[in-house]
């Protein structure tokens, strides 16, 4: 009896002690419940500020602009692929100031490079435009651009890649000129635009249809001259040089087209002058040759930068006009012990009895046919006498590299007719500075867009 | 001998259990006034965030009139909802008595700053609103008022709408007299209106070169 009342006050205490915890659950519930609720809204929050901060960040990144005050001229380059919309322009010259407000809407800037007016046919500014000293626009998203004048814009142009520059801030008024007894020529994967100017940039390669000094197939040439002093003559054989050129030239002046010898599975290209013409600006960059002389068909590595692209090769010691050379390029990011682990392998061969040329690139298992480049001196027969051979290598798409990185090169050639002999270089450590950010710059300068 | 009768278990367990929520119920209000003031305090620390989140005032420019004594500040409120402007100060003015702090009619050291907007080239004077101040040491703090008694428990804001809601941009001219060839940097507060109480929400600044 005793044991029956006890085990009904323990269960008594049992189901109290499950009430009570219930009732206090139910009260502390909706506590705990709008904690965890403040939790959840504090991370939403942040995220939506730094959301817009990125977006606004991005904003800035992408709209390069600058002021022209001589003619009033905002140029804005939009890399953002979208439409920015502008919402309010302040002006000020010191003493005076303006501030246009413009509808959502009404003023956006477009991808690409836009020019725009600050007068009253543009903006509606009507402060003298050469002296207004601050600018700023305004987008919808809230960001503030402030153009620095266009003429700082052009002196901060970095050569970076070239080895030779002549622009209008070494020669003011961009005075260099052509001696009318010779003629500007190029040969190789050269781009000409024109407009009031003409610009030709690109990788160069000897042409044998055109000989210069002693016969050598001419990949450039050039005489420049200030007044009545001439500069200097240059004349350039090598397979890899890279040139930017601006001239103010008309169509009668010069002539252009394409002309493939010497490049192999890519379209070339020929300039020339037929006179006198200006230069504004010259830009040059020599291939690097690196030396392996001795014994062994291979002479030198040739390497340089291009546009966002590398040329390598190499030049082959005393060629012969018979036999079969074969060659490999090895790219890697770090240097390596074992030249298979590469992470980039490029093979060519040149069999000059059959005549016949090919280049492949091999990366991440992947195998692409190249575009090459190659110096020969017989315009009818040139395979025979090919004696620098360089492979077009994309590396920020291949190698997904960048400007600054550096690359660690090796060259081998195998040449055989009756027995095979190879030779192959030390490896060699190269930046890669591709000279994309240079021509670009020059382009904008001369055409804006 | 004492002859006890024994209490029925139903009984004694409903007495029990009333016990225990009793004293749970009291700890539970102790913990939850705290609770409820901690959350009262969070909630408004989340409104204030959330607001400061969204909002986006930019100071287009700032520029000094020598010849009037005016700082004078280009405003655009690019967020979607109003922001409601508070105190500004101009930190390298203080010398004794809060010469640094401007306020709308100069509500707080007599200190003032008007806010103008401009459509289609034409100003026009809005008028501030006042609000009761919470938060009384987030503004001694933020401000560097070291007394409490400096300041009333009201301030006034003014009410900057969204660019796209008015068509234009707010002109804020604050009454100041700099010197030449200085740098000051310059501190725009905004509002948050909570529970009908202003607090400090966002710190804007710019600098001003004379």
């Amino acid at each position: 009896m005793i044991k029956k009342t006890r085990l009904r006050k323990g269960l008594a205490g049992l189901v109290a002690g499950l009430i009570a915890a219930i009732a206090l659950l139910v009260i502390a519930l909706p506590v705990m419940m709008q904690y965890q609720q403040h939790i959840t809204e504090s991370y939403q929050i942040e995220e939506y500020a730094t959301m817009l901060k990125e977006q606004k960040e991005i904003e800035e990144k992408g709209l390069a602009s600058c002021y022209d005050p001589e003619n009033g001229v905002i140029s804005i380059n939009n890399t953002l692929g979208e439409n920015i919309t502008i919402v309010l322009v302040y002006a000020s010259d010191g003493e005076h100031e303006e501030v246009k407000y413009f509808q959502p809407g009404t003023l956006k800037i477009a991808p690409g490079i836009n020019r725009i007016s600050i007068a009253e046919d543009g903006l509606g500014i009507t402060l003298d435009s050469r002296k207004i000293k601050t600018l700023k626009l305004v987008t919808s998203r809230g960001t503030i651009i402030q153009p620095p004048y266009c003429s700082k814009t052009a002196m901060v142009i970095k050569w970076l890649g070239f080895n030779m520059v002549l622009g209008e801030e070494q020669i003011p008024g961009g005075l260099a000129a052509v001696n009318p007894s010779g003629e500007i020529f190029a040969h190789g994967l050269i781009r000409k635009i024109n407009n009031t100017y003409v610009f030709i940039n690109g990788t160069l390669v000897p042409d044998p249809e055109s000989t210069g000094s002693g016969g050598i197939p001419l990949a450039f040439s050039i005489n420049l001259k200030i007044g009545t002093s001439t500069l200097f003559t240059i004349e350039r054989d090598d397979v890899g040089d890279y040139l930017l050129i601006v001239i103010n030239s008309t169509s009668d002046d010069y002539t252009y087209s394409q002309s493939n010898i010497g490049c192999y599975n890519i379209d070339c290209c020929t300039f020339k002058s037929k006179s006198e013409v200006t230069v504004h600006v010259f830009g040059y960059s020599y291939v690097s040759k690196f030396d392996d002389s001795g014994d062994g068909p291979l002479k030198y590595t040739l390497i340089n930068n291009g546009y966002d692209y590398m040329i390598i090769g190499v030049e082959f010691e005393d060629s012969k006009k018979t036999g079969i050379y074969n060659g490999t390029i090895y790219v890697s990011k770090i240097k390596v012990s074992d030249v298979s682990e590469s992470d980039l392998i490029a093979k060519f061969f040149v069999d000059k009895t059959g005549r016949t040329i090919n280049a492949t690139l091999y990366v991440n298992g992947n195998t692409i046919n190249a575009a090459a480049f190659y110096r020969t001196d017989d315009k009818n027969n040139p395979i025979p006498s090919i004696n620098q051979f360089a492979i077009y290598v994309p590396v920020e798409d291949l190698l997904n590299i960048s400007s600054g990185d550096s690359l660690w090169i090796k060259t081998a050639v195998t040449y055989c007719s009756n027995e095979c002999l190879t030779d192959d270089s030390e490896w060699i450590s190269f930046i890669y500075n591709p000279l994309k950010p240079v021509v670009d710059s020059v382009y904008t300068k001369y055409f804006g867009s | 001998m004492v002859n006890r009768k024994s209490m029925s278990p139903v009984l004694s367990a409903i007495i029990l259990a009333a016990a225990i929520i009793a004293v749970g119920v009291i700890v539970l209000m102790w913990i939850s006034g705290h609770s409820s003031m901690v959350i009262r305090q969070s909630q408004i620390d989340l409104l204030r965030s959330e607001q400061a989140a969204k909002e986006n005032l930019v100071i287009v420019h700032v520029t000094y009139n020598a010849s009037q004594s005016k700082v004078i500040m280009y405003l655009l409120n690019m967020g979607y909802n109003k922001v409601f402007l508070g105190p500004i100060r101009i930190k390298e003015l203080r010398s004794t008595d809060y010469e640094d702090i401007f306020t709308p009619e100069g509500i707080w050291f007599g200190n003032n700053y008007t806010v103008k907007v401009v459509v289609n080239s034409t100003e026009s004077n809005p008028s501030p609103l006042t609000m009761n101040i919470g938060g009384l040491s987030e503004y001694l703090e933020n401000l560097e008022i070291r007394d409490p008694s400096a300041i009333t428990d009201e301030i006034n804001a003014y009410i900057l709408e969204p660019y796209n809601e008015i068509n234009g941009y707010y002109k804020v001219e604050i009454s100041a007299t700099l010197d030449q060839d200085s740098t000051y940097s310059i501190e725009v507060w905004t509002i948050v209106n909570i529970y009908n109480k202003a607090y400090l929400c966002k710190l804007y600044t710019a600098q001003l070169t004379t």
